[in-house]
């Protein structure tokens, strides 16, 4: 998949790992791989600011631990977070059901006529207005 | 001393070149972000090692991974910018907070002792110290909400440098207004109160200066940064 398409929806991606427990930066992204069968290709660079950025926005918290004998620091999904992240699931949602109403292809070749009613009545308001 | 593999050295290669495109030279907040990605460089050419790359391929692999350095910079930097940021507004706010109430311990305690200088002046400590605060709540509030739209902090750091500066440099005009530096003294327990405040102020004074130039230096460098890629 794009990594422009990626970055853009990146945040609820991150949060969306964190909602299973915490994690530090590298077991985010084995966890994203993983998650995606192999298909989300980020560059691994991207993650690490990016979780910062979401503890600056109030949505993870991270803290300093030693993981195998490797100082880490380990992220976790805040009360915010977890209200941000259904934010980010409902836009989804509502966003590829509108994609794939348009993509899937209904069998009609122009707008409904419900369309060119509501276009009419709008131009009708238009006219009444002084 | 054990030396180090030919993986190894790519990778502090990597994170060494990463370090130079950000702006400022210290940072508990850089430093920190620069650890986790050495870590994560380290995590990944282990992942490959154990799937039967050799250290060098592993190495490379792990660095290919991690993306153009130039691109991931201006993520970097403004994670840089943020926490210079959050630090100068800490240091303004909390360091006003404290000069005041300081100043108002002082003035119940001794109250004779305190200097009589230009009214205007003493007076202005409030606003400038309130000016502080309100600034420091809107640039922590500033902070979180650009996290959330991904803004660019450099702005913000423009405005909580040149508040914190000028803050300062009021401070210091209207202390020298009320009672000039270098006025004697007598060594009452009184006056060594009054006295100890005075330097405890200047302190934070010249710390909220300190942060604020390499705040709005970070700023600079960013801007400088962002137009060459």
């Amino acid at each position: 998949m794009g990594q422009d398409r990626v970055k853009g929806h990146l945040d609820g991606l991150l949060l969306a790992v964190l909602e299973s427990g915490p994690l530090h930066g590298y077991a985010v992204i084995e966890a994203l791989q993983t998650r995606s069968a192999g298909t989300l290709m980020l560059p691994t660079g991207t993650v690490y600011p990016a979780l910062r950025r979401l503890e600056d926005a109030g949505w993870i918290e991270g803290r300093w631990s030693t993981v195998a004998g490797r100082k880490r620091r380990t992220y976790s999904l805040t009360p915010g977070g977890q209200r941000e992240l259904q934010n980010e699931r409902s836009e989804w949602l509502r966003f590829s059901g509108t994609i794939g109403t348009v993509l899937g292809g209904s069998g009609q070749s122009g707008p409904s006529a419900g369309y060119h009613e509501q276009r009419i009545g709008a131009q009708a308001l238009t006219e009444v207005r002084p | 001393m054990r030396r180090a593999t030919a993986g190894e050295d790519l990778i502090d290669e990597t994170v060494n070149r990463l370090a130079a495109r950000l702006p400022g030279a210290v940072g508990a907040g850089r430093a920190g972000l620069l650890l986790e990605a050495r870590h994560g460089l380290e995590d990944a050419a282990e992942a490959y090692r154990r799937a039967g790359l050799s250290e060098r391929e592993a190495a490379e692999r792990a660095v290919s991974d991690f993306g153009d350095l130039d691109e991931l910079s201006t993520d970097y930097a403004d994670h840089a910018v943020s926490g210079s940021v959050r630090m100068t507004a800490l240091v303004l706010g909390v360091g006003y907070l404290v000069t005041l109430l300081a100043w108002l311990v002082a003035g119940w305690a001794t109250p004779d002792r305190l200097p009589e200088g230009s009214s205007w002046a003493a007076s202005s400590f409030s606003w400038i110290g309130g000016l502080a605060v309100l600034t420091t709540l809107g640039a922590l509030a500033g902070v979180r909400r650009l996290a959330r739209h991904r803004g660019n902090p450099s702005g913000l750091a423009w405005l909580i440098g040149g508040v914190g500066l000028a803050c300062a440099v009021a401070t210091l005009v209207a202390a020298y207004l009320v009672e000039p530096w270098g006025t004697g003294r007598d060594g009452s327990d009184s006056a060594t109160l009054v006295s100890g405040v005075e330097i405890a102020s200047g302190t934070i004074v010249f710390t909220i200066i300190g942060c604020s130039l390499r705040c709005l230096s970070l700023a600079w460098a960013a801007r400088a940064r962002r137009r060459t890629t």
